[in-house]
């Protein structure tokens, strides 16, 4: 979805959400059948806070993101193909095949260049921020990224820049936490063992720029804070950082993502339908009480903005698309061998 | 035609630029270097304050907002200013900026520069005398620009920034800002990849770039004189895009090459350029080619030891009478 | 040039003991021996006696003397691009100074490194990058006998580099003995502090670090002693690192030919000066000092640029024998 709106109806934020985890998890199966090579990251458990923020924007905000992609450009209204195809290193993909999961990009949708170094992108999207500035767009510039980069130096030098100049920038931190433990608060150790700081926000306190902590599990209060930031930094406050805490999805421990407690279901809707084993990794902890899906739903239910047969039918729709967007993408060719010499530079005119 | 200071060319080749295009921006602006603004930056400063943007002492940030920027549709100049200062930002020109066109599969531009003031300035010590263009010249996506007169700072600078798509690496010399020449106001902007010819000769081909130009043409008045051998100077501009036919062109000609170049002998752009004749022109080469670059040492502070490993006019004169059998040692 | 706010270390009351004015006295001189040592060297370089891009320390001796003079030797000292004064203050010759920065043989480095490259012993190492040396005497402090601390000068541009954030991450999570001391002049280069950041106070990092940190006036010698003494003190005893930021004046341009107004600001010369004779000391007698140190200053500079240039540049790009 890319309209910008305060009032885009709560099915259709669902329906985001359940987009990127049907997605994410066709990936992994994808994986498991070796169909694409390489290291990649998904946004299970991350959902609320992509699409919750990128419901803000409209169709001129640009965003920037990092390795952990998918989301993001889905919420942006990214086509799965595509993106499949572009992970399967395929020449239907949106970067040729050339980028791959860890630099998924779509310019076309304001989602110009995605660094999968630490810290890499934030720099790139203050100097974004200083364009569409100084090009009076009315547009501002979204930049997420973990709570890795705060150990970074360009973190730090970014964010004084941004300050000073009073960019239209918002920084999204996604703190996915290293724990399985109920309550939000008990997930995330600061200072930890890599960073001092007592809390995220005490960064960008310092350097006066207005900061939220939000539950990241929460699509509502997503929404709300983001919504609040976004016209903000259109009337031209002066950045924002918003640290959105979720807790990990138990599939994102080791290399690569891992089916545990297999697809997603919804007990609400199949009563009799159960996690698959490997739940003894605290997976069904984690779904009843951080998977914001599920929490998305059940809140759903309860205000009467989403029936079960809503879910039911929107689930049986975005599965039936990603297995196009899987047929699609793996029916696509590889890219020809000539194409690792194109696109080097630009030339000149 | 007048005859005019590099300082005021560049001077004068930013400020056409940016009279022609809003959306070029300059992040910082002392082109001149350290010292007072000279006199020919003034009016840039003057008629052009609000196209300038001051920033913090932070050139990995600033590095990479400049590519932001441009990626943006600006068309920014970040002035690192000595070139030593770029290996702070080197993370964002090398991994970021230089990617972007390639990952994107050719959808975005980043057409911003990172104006650098390289070499051996005279006691700039060891943290301050860097001639980063071989560095550079191993990352794929980066052009790389080296003018050595006024006329092609004017001509380079204003294609830097109005024409090119790319991120462009202008390396700059602070020994060049009162060096004179004539300069065509109204010649039209300089492509990358075009060599010049800066002196014609028939007996041995000089590839210099940036202060080692002025120093071969030199060393070539020396040769003429003394020597009576006819040296032909070539002067690429840019290392990439590199204009080998006019360097293989003239190598057929003269059958001997010498490349003088400031980056440390290692890996330098010497060994790249005198690769790329052997590949192309064996044939024709009728002696080894010889590098006058700067030795595998720091740069001391030490006068006389600074001036001990300067690559020098009189280097190129001993690797010309080398190159040509004139002599039996060849040129460090 | 920022005022001393109330939260600030002021002076300890008028009316001293004879230790005490001994050692007042002595760190009168030392910073008279600083400030004619710049003064010599701002000569020299008018007179183009001196090549390379100088740094002066004129208005921060106060800041060198103050802090180094606290420290044991087995503490360790690194410095910034304007390091005269703390390699002074850590026991440098003068003349092993003017002749490393006039490029002899018999200067500190043998000639090679210059201004902003010295490197000794007890003060370890300048340099010509903003922050460049704030990683290396944390690693270095980690490597420094029990109770020992490391000092890292650095002026309050560098605050803005991404080296002095990660530097000061690391010094906190591991606790390690390293005091950041700030010479703050307002200035980083050719603007002011307000164009580079809107964070006012370096001393406020300490909060965000959670390090011990303290604010005072940089031309305050007594100020700076104490403040450092407790700041060092609690580093010994494994309180960890600690921030001082001391609020100086650039009372030169920020490198000598540098034709910009240089800022004004107070004299820490001349505000120790004051002080001392309102304890009693004679104008005569602080006079005498510094005409000493005027004349030891003139006298080192003549005998440096006696020695022989530098020679021998391959030496020292590898230690020990490459082929």
């Amino acid at each position: 979805m890319t309209s910008s709106s305060t009032s885009e109806p709560y099915r259709d934020l669902f329906a985001e959400m359940l987009l990127i985890r049907r997605f994410e998890e066709r990936l992994i199966q994808l994986k498991t059948e070796e169909a694409f090579p390489g290291h990649y990251h998904v946004y299970i458990g991350q959902e609320a806070t992509g699409v919750g923020v990128c419901a803000q924007l409209g169709a001129d905000d640009v965003v920037f993101t990092n390795h952990r992609n998918h989301g993001h450009l889905l919420a942006r209204g990214a086509d799965p193909g595509r993106m499949y195809a572009e992970i399967l290193g395929r020449r239907g993909g949106y970067s040729k095949g050339k980028a791959g999961s860890f630099h998924l990009a779509v310019p076309e949708l304001g989602i110009p260049y995605t660094s999968a170094a630490v810290g890499g992108s934030i720099p790139v999207a203050t100097g974004a921020a200083l364009a569409v500035q100084r090009q009076q767009r009315g547009a501002i510039v979204v930049c997420f990224i973990g709570d890795g980069v705060l150990e970074q130096g360009a973190f730090y030098e970014a964010i004084n820049i941004a300050a000073l100049w009073r960019l239209p920038i918002l920084y999204v931190c996604e703190n996915n936490g290293i724990g399985t433990v109920t309550g939000i608060e008990r997930a995330h150790t600061s200072p930890s063992a890599s960073l001092a700081l007592p809390a995220l926000t005490d960064a960008p306190d310092a350097f006066q720029i207005t900061s939220r902590v939000v539950d990241g599990r929460d699509l509502d209060a997503m929404a709300e804070v983001a919504r609040q930031a976004v016209d903000e930094l259109r009337n031209g406050a002066g950045p924002w950082f918003i640290e959105a805490r979720t807790n990990r999805w138990p599939g994102n421990r080791g290399t690569w993502p891992a089916m545990v407690g297999g697809p997603t279901v919804f007990p609400e809707i199949e009563p009799t339908a159960s996690e698959q084993p490997e739940s003894a990794s605290g997976h069904r902890e984690w779904a009843e009480q951080s998977d914001p899906l599920r929490l998305a739903f059940r809140r759903g239910l309860r205000d009467d903005r989403l029936t079960p047969a809503d879910v039911a039918r929107l689930d049986a729709e975005t599965l039936a698309r990603i297995d196009g967007a899987v047929a699609w993408a793996t029916s696509t060719e590889e890219p020809g061998l000539d194409e690792a010499f194109t696109d080097v530079v630009a030339e000149g005119r | 035609m007048p005859s005019v200071s590099y300082a005021e060319a560049l001077s004068r080749g930013v400020q056409d630029a940016l009279s022609r295009d809003d959306r070029v921006v300059l992040i910082g602006g002392r082109f001149g270097g350290l010292d007072t603004p000279r006199a020919p930056f003034e009016p840039l400063f003057r008629d052009f304050a609000d196209r300038i943007v001051e920033h913090p002492v932070s050139e990995l940030a600033v590095a990479g907002v400049t590519a932001g920027a441009a990626m943006m549709g600006l068309r920014p100049v970040f002035d690192v200013r000595t070139a030593s200062f770029a290996f702070q930002a080197f993370a964002q020109i090398v991994n970021e900026a230089a990617n972007v066109h390639y990952q994107s599969g050719g959808a975005v531009t980043v057409p911003a520069v990172y104006h650098l003031l390289a070499g051996i300035r005279g006691s700039g010590g060891p943290q301050h005398s860097h001639a980063p263009q071989a560095m550079f010249w191993n990352t794929p996506g980066l052009q790389i620009m080296l003018p050595s007169s006024p006329a092609d700072v004017y001509g380079l600078v204003r294609w830097a920034m109005l024409h090119s798509n790319s991120p462009t690496i202008f390396l700059d010399h602070p020994l060049l800002m009162d060096e004179t020449g004539d300069v065509d106001w109204d010649s039209p902007p300089i492509p990358f990849g075009r060599a010049r010819i800066a002196r014609a000769g028939a007996d041995v081909t000089v590839v210099a770039t940036s202060i080692m130009v002025n120093r071969a043409l030199l060393a070539a008045g020396t040769l003429a004189a003394d020597h009576g051998l006819d040296v032909e100077v070539i002067d690429p501009r840019t290392l990439a895009p590199l204009d080998e036919d006019t360097i293989v062109q003239s190598v057929r000609k003269t059958g001997h090459l010498v490349v003088a170049d400031e980056s440390h002998r290692s890996c330098g752009a010497a060994a790249e350029i005198s690769s790329r004749v052997v590949e192309r022109a064996f044939d024709a080469l009728r002696s080894a080619p010889v590098r006058v670059a700067t030795p595998d040492v720091h740069i001391p502070f030490s006068p006389g030891l600074e001036a001990h490993v300067v690559p020098s006019a009189d280097q190129v004169v001993a690797a010309c009478l080398a190159a040509s059998g004139r002599t039996a040692t060849g040129a460090r | 040039m920022p005022q001393p706010r109330s939260n600030e270390r002021q002076t300890p009351p008028a009316g001293v003991g004879t230790d005490r004015m001994e050692h007042l006295l002595a760190g009168f001189e030392q910073m008279c021996r600083i400030r004619a040592f710049e003064e010599e060297v701002a000569r020299a370089y008018e007179d183009k006696v001196l090549p390379g891009l100088l740094h002066l320390s004129i208005g921060s001796e106060a800041a060198a003397v103050g802090v180094i003079g606290g420290l044991t030797s087995a503490d360790r000292v690194y410095s910034s691009h304007r390091p005269h004064g703390h390699f002074l203050a850590a026991g440098v010759s003068m003349e092993a100074l003017f002749a490393e920065l006039a490029g002899r043989s018999t200067g500190l480095c043998g000639g090679f490194g210059g201004s902003m490259h010295l490197m000794d012993d007890r003060a370890v190492m300048a340099t010509g990058i903003v922050g460049g040396t704030l990683p290396i005497a944390l690693g270095h402090s980690l490597a420094l006998p029990a109770e020992a601390v490391a000092v890292a000068f650095f002026g309050d541009g560098a605050v803005q580099t991404g080296i002095f954030h990660e530097t000061l991450n690391l010094a906190a999570l591991w606790d390690a003995p390293v005091l950041f001391a700030c010479e703050n002049n307002g200035w980083a280069e050719f603007t002011a502090r307000e164009e580079h950041t809107r964070v006012g106070s370096v001393a406020a990092y300490g909060d965000l670090y959670g390090m011990r940190s303290l604010s005072v006036d940089g031309s305050d010698l007594e100020a700076i002693e104490s403040a450092a003494a407790e700041l060092v003190g609690g580093a010994r005893r494994g309180a960890g690192p600690a921030i001082l930021e001391m609020h100086v004046s650039r009372l030169r341009p920020h490198y000598e030919g540098d034709l910009r107004r240089a800022a004004r600001g107070r004299d820490p010369v001349e505000a120790l000066s004051r002080r001392l004779v309102e304890l009693g000391q004679t104008e005569a007698h602080l006079d005498a000092i510094i005409a000493r140190q005027r004349a030891e200053a003139r006298a080192a500079l003549a005998r440096a640029l006696q020695a022989p240039l530098a020679s021998d540049p391959d030496r020292h790009v590898f230690a020990g024998a490459f082929p």
